[in-house]
């Protein structure tokens, strides 16, 4: 059931996120009347309402979405590629470099993500979205790879593992053949859960002015538009809300479908 | 003859919190081509641990191989060699089965894939090829329908069928020394006849020699040429098969065969040897079997060296010296 209202969801969005230039009704940043449309409320034109530069809300909503997820998709991405290669290598090895390894992830992960993200990114006066995206994913695999070592160190003493190397298969072939298959569900589960994170620290860092840069349409960028203006027009900063809301919620219901699935315990 | 195998002073030893535990210590052994060596003793007499040590397959650490020790397989010392040739040895040269053949196949793979993985592991043939070749493996280890049964997983069979499935896993590569790990002690007595007779079978079709593991001596006589008894680490007798049964030098051997129930001749009661197998953190000193053995006198605390009863047959036991000795 989560794991059904979940992906319909993801579906949607993303769908809406790549159709974009063909739904929505106005390109994204059209100055559309700056005299007569500030800030108008919702209305049959214009079901979003418009911002204080009088551009349509919808359009920049479902533009947006391309941005944020966009930017989460490619930085989990990266984060589950260096959590992967990083936690095998720690729980497969064992020993000096396992101990270096994870001791500079728990370091890592004592500090605030969005700490280290923010010192990061004030080294770029001008961030690229693909900057962006590395960034966050660079930041976000910490987790990941104690979680894959957790389990590359379970599946390594199993007696399967010690028949297979028995028989002369290589460590690489030991690795994507016998451990990588029992580790896939939890990778999955915490890929879903990143990818709401992301999107969240992403809006997060956009709406702060250091992400995504004006006047690209991401939904960080659109809710710090409707700040100066929460009180008069509430829809602006409420329409990239609720996306972000949405979006997170489905994220969240598609990983703990699948956590529940994997579970043999589970109801 | 010129041996296939010739283990010399093997040693390993676990770092544990009890200490170091020398859970093999000073092993030496031969194995002819063609020939079968059976390793027989109790639980924790570091059978087991000398068979993964040969294949390198401990992890060090917590296992440490003792410098002097020396694993010439074909001339080749297995412990000096490279990750890329010791790979090469493990299932072409070495080949292994172990004790449970349901632990020990990837319940997400089929029974074809196991044996084709092994084949192109070592040999660059193509899938058909490799299939064909998996199809008649499981045809040679005596397997019902054998092209179905590629794609079955290891779950749809029953014990004695996967432990043949693991034997044509073993032979996928043709290695020319098969080293088996307790192959029955997990199977129904009804199978395990069974299989020991393909084990002969096998070995004698691909003139393969085996090293054969095994806590039960009525195991190693239906298919040992020679047996090597292990004790506390150390091997305390070796002889040929018939030697060993009709004149066990050493009390452990002689205890071990009365514990063995009898199928042939007439019914008696089994003896059990008193005691257990100690801890490999704390060996008894001087004679490792003396805390157990009714007939340990004052000379049994200095170990026995290895003595020779005749040609081909060693025992460590001062009685070789002395027959007459014994608590007075």
């Amino acid at each position: 059931m989560r794991l059904r209202a979940g992906g319909v969801l993801i579906i949607l969005l993303v769908l809406l996120a790549a159709l974009a230039p063909l739904v929505a009704p106005y390109g994204p940043n059209a100055l559309l009347d700056l005299t007569t449309l500030r800030s108008a409320a919702p209305s049959v034109a214009h079901p979003f309402g418009t911002d204080p530069y009088s551009r349509d809300l919808l359009s920049r909503v479902l533009h947006g979405a391309r941005v944020s997820l966009s930017i989460a998709a490619l930085a989990m991405l990266l984060a589950v590629t260096v959590g992967l290669a990083v936690g095998m290598a720690s729980g497969w090895a064992g020993g000096l470099l396992d101990t270096v390894l994870m001791r500079a992830v728990d370091t890592a992960l004592a500090i605030p993500r969005l700490f280290v993200v923010l010192v990061v990114l004030a080294l770029w006066e001008h961030v690229s979205l693909f900057t962006l995206a590395l960034i966050l994913g660079g930041t976000g695999w910490f987790g990941i790879s104690r979680l894959v070592r957790a389990e590359v160190r379970t599946t390594r003493a199993l007696p399967y593992v010690a028949a297979a190397r028995a028989s002369g298969a290589s460590t690489l072939r030991i690795l994507v053949r016998h451990v990588l298959p029992n580790i896939t569900g939890p990778l999955i589960v915490a890929a879903a859960m990143g990818m709401g994170q992301v999107v969240l620290l992403e809006a997060g860092l956009s709406y702060l002015g250091i992400g995504v840069p004006q006047p690209t349409a991401s939904w960080g960028s659109i809710v710090a538009d409707g700040q100066a203006v929460l009180r008069s027009a509430p829809w602006v900063a409420g329409s990239a809300g609720c996306a972000i809301v949405i979006t997170v919620l489905a994220f969240t219901l598609v990983g703990d479908g699948i956590r529940a699935r994997l579970d043999p315990r589970g109801i | 003859m010129t041996s296939l195998l010739d283990v010399r002073d093997l040693s390993v030893t676990f770092t544990t919190h009890a200490g170091p535990a020398r859970a093999v210590d000073g092993v030496s052994f031969t194995i002819a081509p063609g020939e079968t060596l059976a390793l027989v003793g109790e639980s924790g007499c570091g059978k087991t641990v000398t068979a993964l040590a040969l294949l390198r397959l401990l992890r060090e650490p917590p296992a440490t191989i003792g410098t002097a020790s020396r694993v010439l397989f074909e001339g080749e010392d297995l412990l000096r060699l490279a990750p890329e040739p010791m790979r090469r040895v493990r299932g072409a040269g070495i080949g292994m089965v172990f004790q449970e053949p349901a632990a020990s196949l990837n319940p997400v793979l089929t029974i074809g894939t196991h044996i084709e993985e092994t084949i192109r592991a070592h040999e660059s043939v193509s899938r058909s090829a490799a299939r064909a070749r998996a199809v008649e493996l499981l045809g040679t280890v005596g397997l019902p329908e054998p092209a179905s049964l590629r794609r079955r997983y290891p779950h749809e069979l029953s014990g004695g069928m996967q432990q043949r499935a693991m034997l044509a896993i073993a032979l996928a590569a043709r290695p020319r020394l098969l080293i088996a790990d307790e192959p029955t002690t997990a199977l129904d007595v009804t199978l395990q006849a069974q299989i020991l007779e393909l084990l002969a079978r096998l070995a004698a079709e691909f003139r393969m020699a085996m090293l054969l593991i095994t806590h039960n001596l009525g195991v190693a006589a239906g298919i040992a040429n020679r047996v090597a008894v292990m004790y506390a680490g150390r091997i305390v007798e070796t002889a040929d098969c018939e030697t060993l049964f009709a004149h066990p030098a050493h009390p452990y051997t002689a205890g071990l065969l009365k514990a063995a129930p009898r199928l042939d001749g007439p019914a008696r009661p089994t003896a059990a040897i008193p005691g257990s197998v100690p801890p490999a953190t704390a060996w008894p000193s001087g004679c490792r079997f003396r805390p157990r053995c009714d007939r340990a006198w004052a000379r049994c605390q200095d170990e026995p060296p290895s003595l020779a009863v005749e040609p081909n047959h060693q025992a460590r036991c001062w009685l070789v010296d002395d027959p007459t000795g014994g608590p007075t």
